[in-house]
């Protein structure tokens, strides 16, 4: 797996719990609503920590395609900024919005490569960390990108970043039993990697 | 339930998404079987570890400004599409940025009031509103609020003066409502002004004070914007 | 950098812009004046983007569930009809030949229901109906009218009327000297005039927040036990009629006007140095929580059934 450069182990601040937190995040929103790219700029520096790490473990770990999908998803943002209504919190406006980029760009690369990724394609592995002596964090993002894809989907969705089964269902347009199956292969496949 | 139903039920029972009634059977089972149980631990320092994973990793240095010269080639892009001549029906983002960027800029420099002579009757009643202060020493609240309706006043009047250049795009019929709207905002502004003269410490007359400034802010924006155009 | 140089990058992105596009967008333009009928389809995502701009005239919209747009009408004399667009996103607009003196269109358009639409007219009418997606919705003088369950409406006026009947989650409406009228049920809700009236009736509301300056409102719809509720007004009449049975935290407040409670025994107290009123009432079992406030304008509390 190409080394990403994790500077800020913080766990992210989503959700605001405090009324006068979600109130200024808000405001925030609002002055980049007024079309300035300036007040956008601070949405990105308080958000894009949070979504990068999402890219680049729904990326399975490549750095390059994890930037792309991040640069793909704020500016989808700026453009459709005034779609965001305050009915959920920004950050969660961003993250639906980033496995949605996700997999449109997903849908157009395989109608623009003619290449189809299946579920079972594990030639595309970024590397799955093994040896003795790596740390154990990085073993488990390896071990993450390693995964075919459906199941690396529902892993980081589900038990990285917490979403139930169906939201995930409907945002990847799949019943919550294919989510669950898909879950328990990428659970089964990581403690193969990770402890056998 | 036998161990090959319930060696299917081990992911729920570890993430809790069992039934009332499903638990006890697999808990059970789980005590008794060695192969559950060591499924059930792994499956859990598996969960664990995948929830100590950073939430957070910061992004390349230059992926923000990618992202800046994507914005500006989008809206050159947009610019470029839209000719004199076609009605720019399209441009509600630079319109709104026009207007927002008065605003902003406005607001940034709090308690430098800007009274424009007027081109609407709503523009004179600004001075008049300005001059219906108290000149007094007043409590904290008032003296703050005074600072935020300097802002609205000239907000107010930077956008009236924009919807001045576009008076000749909109009927008669709708200029003479909206003028009449104007007025009808800002006598009740005058009203509340007065009593607030009288109340300075009723934060009730603040706040709905402010609330008409902001309608009468929000109708000239919306009048900016619908009429950029048509 | 990864897949793709930066330069395709951000070709790419301009590439898959929903809405104008200096990149893969077709119009098609009709003749000047020989063309006074207009009938066209285009493909459309059932979840696409479309946006419809005619100043004069009338702009009639009808959901259906195919993915296809398509439009019929009649074109005011000298007026050109442009429409193009992608599968994700598409637009059509009217152009006058003489901006000054615009002569009406008509248009009927048929769009997949669970569009996002953006429509945009002077004093054209908006009209639209069983539409579940988005829409946006913004006349000068024109009169809106919505019937069915969007799932958001945002509708914006300076002089003209805005009516709406169904059931949209999130419900926004502005005017200056229009009337508002809703007869229906929502979670979220904002309804704002200067002066023109707005009156509510219908199913369950949660938040609701309703402002003018002088217009008056009368909301009688059903309060959610959670709801919260903001009635505000310069002078207006207020007149909100509460369920007989439904618990309502209330609280009124008046500078200069006056309180009538015909809902329950609990009598307004004078305002600050005896000018106004004040009312408050607290249901022992709680329920859905109601401001009012007014400057001058009367408020008054009724029981319904």
């Amino acid at each position: 797996m190409k080394t990403s450069a994790v500077v800020s182990d913080t766990i992210g601040n989503y959700p605001s719990t405090s009324a006068e937190d979600k109130a200024a995040a808000l405001e925030r929103v609002r002055h980049a609503q007024t079309g300035d790219v300036d007040a956008f700029e601070v949405l990105y520096r308080e958000h894009s920590p949070r979504i990068y790490a999402l890219c680049l473990r729904l990326e399975g770990g490549d750095t390059s395609d994890a930037t792309e999908l991040l640069q793909d998803v704020f500016t989808k943002a700026w453009r459709r900024l005034d779609t965001f209504r305050g009915d959920c919190a920004f950050g969660s406006w961003l993250h639906r919005l980033t496995v949605n980029t996700m997999l449109e760009n997903a849908r157009s690369d395989q109608r623009r490569t003619a290449r189809v990724l299946p579920m079972e394609d594990t030639s595309r592995l970024a590397g799955a960390a093994r040896s003795s002596g790596v740390e154990s964090r990085m073993d488990m993002e390896g071990a993450i990108a390693s995964l075919p894809k459906g199941a690396r989907l529902a892993f980081v969705l589900h038990d990285v970043e917490g979403y139930q089964h169906q939201e995930i269902a409907e945002q990847l347009s799949v019943s919550v039993g294919t989510v669950k199956a898909q879950l328990h292969r990428a659970r089964r496949l990581l403690r193969e990697r990770l402890e056998s | 339930m036998t161990h090959e139903v319930i060696k299917h039920l081990l992911d729920d029972y570890v993430t809790g998404d069992l039934t009332e009634e499903a638990r006890p059977p697999v808990e059970e089972h789980v005590i008794a079987c060695a192969l559950c149980a060591a499924e059930v631990e792994s499956l859990r320092r598996i969960l664990a570890r995948a929830a100590e994973l950073p939430k957070s990793i910061d992004p390349p240095a230059d992926a923000w400004s990618n992202i800046r010269s994507a914005i500006s080639r989008d809206e050159a892009a947009v610019r470029a599409s839209s000719s004199v001549s076609r009605p720019s029906i399209w441009q509600r983002r630079y319109v709104l940025a026009a207007a927002a960027a008065v605003l902003v800029a406005v607001l940034s420099s709090a308690g430098t009031a800007l009274y424009m002579s007027g081109h609407y009757s709503g523009a004179r009643s600004n001075q008049a509103i300005a001059n219906s202060s108290s000149a007094e020493g007043t409590p904290a609240t008032l003296a703050a609020f005074t600072i935020e309706e300097n802002n609205y006043l000239r907000t107010a009047s930077m956008l009236q003066d924009l919807l001045d250049q576009q008076e000749a795009s909109l009927a008669p019929a709708t200029v003479a409502q909206l003028k009449a709207s104007l007025r009808t905002i800002d006598e009740a502004i005058l009203e509340a002004r007065s009593a607030l003269a009288r109340d300075p410490a009723n934060k009730l007359l603040l706040e709905m004070l402010s609330a008409s400034y902001r309608q009468k802010v929000d109708l000239l924006r919306r009048t900016t914007e619908l009429t950029r155009g048509t | 950098m990864g897949r793709r140089a930066l330069s395709s990058y951000v070709a790419s992105v301009s590439g898959r812009r929903l809405i104008v596009a200096a990149v893969g967008l077709l119009l098609c333009a009709s003749p000047a004046a020989a063309q006074k009928k207009v009938e066209r389809k285009i493909p459309l995502g059932m979840e696409g983007a479309l946006r419809i701009a005619n100043m004069v005239g009338s702009v009639v919209v009808h959901g259906w569930n195919k993915d296809t747009v398509m439009v019929r009408g009649t074109l005011g004399a000298g007026d050109t009809f442009f429409m193009g667009g992608g599968y994700t996103g598409a637009k059509m607009f009217v152009e006058a030949t003489n901006d000054r003196d615009p002569k009406p269109t008509q248009l009927e358009v048929w769009v997949p229901s669970r569009v996002r639409l953006w429509i945009k007219t002077a004093t054209a009418n908006i009209d639209v109906s069983d539409v579940t997606g988005g829409l946006d919705l913004y006349v000068v003088s024109g009169t809106i009218d919505v019937r069915g369950n969007p799932r958001e409406l945002n509708a914006e006026a300076i002089d003209g009327d805005i009516h709406v009947i169904g059931s949209p989650s999130w419900l926004r409406a502005k005017t200056a000297t229009g009337t508002i009228t809703f007869q229906g049920a929502s979670s979220d809700v904002g309804l704002s005039t200067v002066s023109g009236p707005i009156k509510v009736e219908g199913g369950v509301f949660e938040r609701t927040k309703i402002e003018t300056v002088t217009g008056n409102i009368t909301f009688a719809g059903k309060l959610d036990r959670g709801g919260t509720f903001d009635f505000d007004t310069h002078s207006g009449n207020i007149e909100i009629g509460i369920p007989q049975k439904m618990g309502a935290s209330i609280s009124a407040v008046t500078i200069a006007g006056t309180i009538t409670n015909n809902f329950s025994v609990t009598a307004p107290i004078p305002g600050r140095f005896g000018r106004g009123a004040e009312l408050r009432m607290e249901p022992s079992g709680g329920g859905a929580r109601v401001s009012v406030r007014t400057f001058k304008g009367p408020i008054t509390f009724r029981r319904t059934k």
